[in-house]
């Protein structure tokens, strides 16, 4: 209608929407093009490739190329999710003076504020724990494999160190060992670019899903039978935790123990208890 | 040795596929040579006079005269007078070759916009570089091919041949038949003077070389499915992929419930500050 077409061309860029210039004016390039501006700005890789100045053309390079990696950061910060995006400020804050102070999240304790001097009973919800305390969401590409043989690896290093797993995983014969194997390692890598000490962490979960699109055909059976094959795709994806959460959790699990009632093992009940008319043992 | 009468042994298998043992062939067991030589044992001729006689202009008169040395009779065939006839035409190629004049009998047909598309062609392994190779209208002939190379470049075609392409069957993405490719003709002629194609600079060469490639590599970036989205292709050096940030883990649900929130949170937090400032402005 407004002269739009998606193009797939690699010259253009990656599938972005724009005018056919031939036959439309720049402003169809937005439904009220005419009375505003553009909200999002139009970027193509390659124009951007040209307007660096310090080298010669022939010598820029996708890793060289200041203009399009600033603009490739900026649009991954967009899509990064940190906790930051999701817990207000001062509990986030007060959630960090709690952990430099204790070493890992203690909560129901009392904080004092840096900022505005204030003390705070800090109580978070297991969700908002989950959210601050670091983690790294690991997924995996399109695999050539079935959910049921990830599973069975998956289960194998569930609750593992990270390393261990790795270790473990290395000398597996299976290859969906070689796949999560290779997911740990971007674990790592990811890990050190956060500043996480890789040897502390574990694998708080990994699972597996259809990854979607299974090609399906017919399997010819005897007797005009037919079955039908399916080429399954599967994903891995994983939540690998510090030694902040193993801690608290080794903490709140000793917190609980303390809390608990003494053990009784004779019956505590008073001495005229209520007479049955059957036998119990 | 075989005995017997050969119709009832061999002939009637034909007609009687199931033999009684009374027809069998008889044959010996200690007659029969299971390891009997398979190749020379058939006579060692001397080879013939004229095979002697290679890599000469004009062969029949050397035969001619080896077979008489030999005191045999001249085969019929080379009793012909084909030298003579191929070294007045050799003479005469010199000839016109030395005076500029055409080998051969110019065609008489007047051409005066030729619209042929002719187009030379980078030779293959098995040309030689007195071999040069043309993509030529499949109208053409040997003929045309030589008058058009004379009468355009001035070269001379000493011998044409032609290869005839098959139309190789082709079959469309959304078709239900196939059709036909066009049929190509191309010609090979032999020159006098040899000609070597100059190499193709290298930015060409390498960009022939990896165009389709990388450009097949962006095609599947663009169509990746499911968890490929995200995977790097690699294509342009790298150009199109994007890099990502390690994530940390927040269930979807969350985070669509809980980014608005905090949006807004920080946002009255700007609010605020402004407030500050604007009453610490006015003195308030």
């Amino acid at each position: 209608m407004f002269g739009r077409v998606v193009r797939n061309n690699p010259i253009y860029g990656i599938a972005r929407t724009s005018r056919l210039f031939s036959t439309t004016p720049v402003s169809f390039n937005n439904i009220l093009g005419d009375l505003t501006k553009p909200e999002k700005e139009e970027f193509d890789p390659l124009l951007a490739s040209t307007n660096n100045s310090n080298l010669p053309r022939d010598q820029i390079t996708a890793a060289n190329d200041k203009a399009l990696q600033e603009f490739y950061h900026k649009e991954a910060l967009e899509n990064q999710i940190r906790s930051d995006k999701y817990v207000s400020p001062l509990k986030r804050r007060l959630f960090n003076t709690n952990v430099a102070t204790n070493g890992f999240f203690k909560n129901e304790q009392i904080v004092k504020d840096k900022e505005s001097g204030k003390s705070y009973k800090l109580s978070l919800t297991p969700e908002e724990i989950d959210i601050l305390e670091p983690s790294i969401y690991l997924e995996s590409y399109r695999i050539k494999s079935s959910t049921k043989k990830a599973t069975l690896v998956n289960r194998f290093v569930r609750g593992m160190p990270l390393l261990t797993a790795i270790n473990q995983l290395h000398f597996n014969p299976k290859k969906m060992a070689t796949e999560v194997e290779k997911l740990l390692k971007q674990g790592v890598s990811q890990a050190t670019e956060l500043g996480y000490n890789p040897e502390g962490m574990f694998i708080q979960a990994i699972w597996t899903g259809s990854d979607g699109n299974w090609v399906k055909r017919l399997d010819f059976k005897g007797r005009g039978r037919i079955g039908l094959i399916k080429h399954t795709y599967i994903h891995v994806k994983c939540i690998l935790k510090t030694e902040q959460t193993s801690k608290r959790l080794a903490w709140e699990k000793e917190q609980r123990e303390l809390a608990n009632k003494p053990r009784m093992f004779l019956n505590n009940e008073p001495l005229n208890f209520s007479v049955r008319a059957l036998y119990k043992w | 040795m075989f005995k017997g009468n050969l119709f009832n042994s061999v002939f009637r298998r034909g007609v009687h596929h199931k033999l009684t043992p009374k027809t069998y062939p008889q044959v010996q067991s200690k007659d029969v040579n299971l390891e009997h030589t398979r190749y020379g044992f058939r006579k060692e001729r001397q080879p013939l006079i004229s095979q002697g006689v290679v890599d000469t202009l004009f062969p029949n008169t050397e035969i001619q005269q080896k077979y008489t040395e030999a005191g045999k009779p001249v085969p019929i065939k080379y009793r012909t007078g084909s030298d003579d006839i191929a070294r007045r035409n050799y003479l005469r190629f010199q000839e016109e070759v030395a005076t500029g004049q055409p080998h051969f009998r110019v065609g008489e047909k007047k051409v005066y916009l030729p619209k042929a598309r002719v187009i030379l062609l980078r030779p293959n392994a098995k040309h030689t570089p007195y071999q040069a190779k043309f993509l030529v209208p499949r109208n053409f002939n040997k003929m045309d091919l030589r008058d058009y190379l004379w009468n355009i470049y001035g070269l001379r075609a000493l011998n044409v041949t032609v290869q005839l392409m098959f139309p190789r069957w082709r079959r469309g993405p959304d078709d239900y038949a196939r059709f036909r490719e066009p049929q190509y003709k191309k010609m090979t002629i032999d020159m006098e003077e040899p000609f070597i194609w100059p190499d193709l600079p290298k930015e060409v060469a390498n960009r022939a070389a990896n165009e389709v490639p990388e450009m097949l590599r962006v095609t599947k970036q663009n169509q990746a499915i499911g968890s490929n989205v995200y995977k790097p292709s690699g294509a342009y050096g790298g150009i199109y992929d994007k890099p990502r940030l390690p994530n940390a883990f927040v269930p979807a649900k969350t985070r669509a419930s809980r980014a608005v929130k905090v949006a807004e949170i920080e946002k009255n937090n700007v609010k605020v500050q402004e407030r500050v400032i604007v009453s610490e402005y006015l003195g308030l």
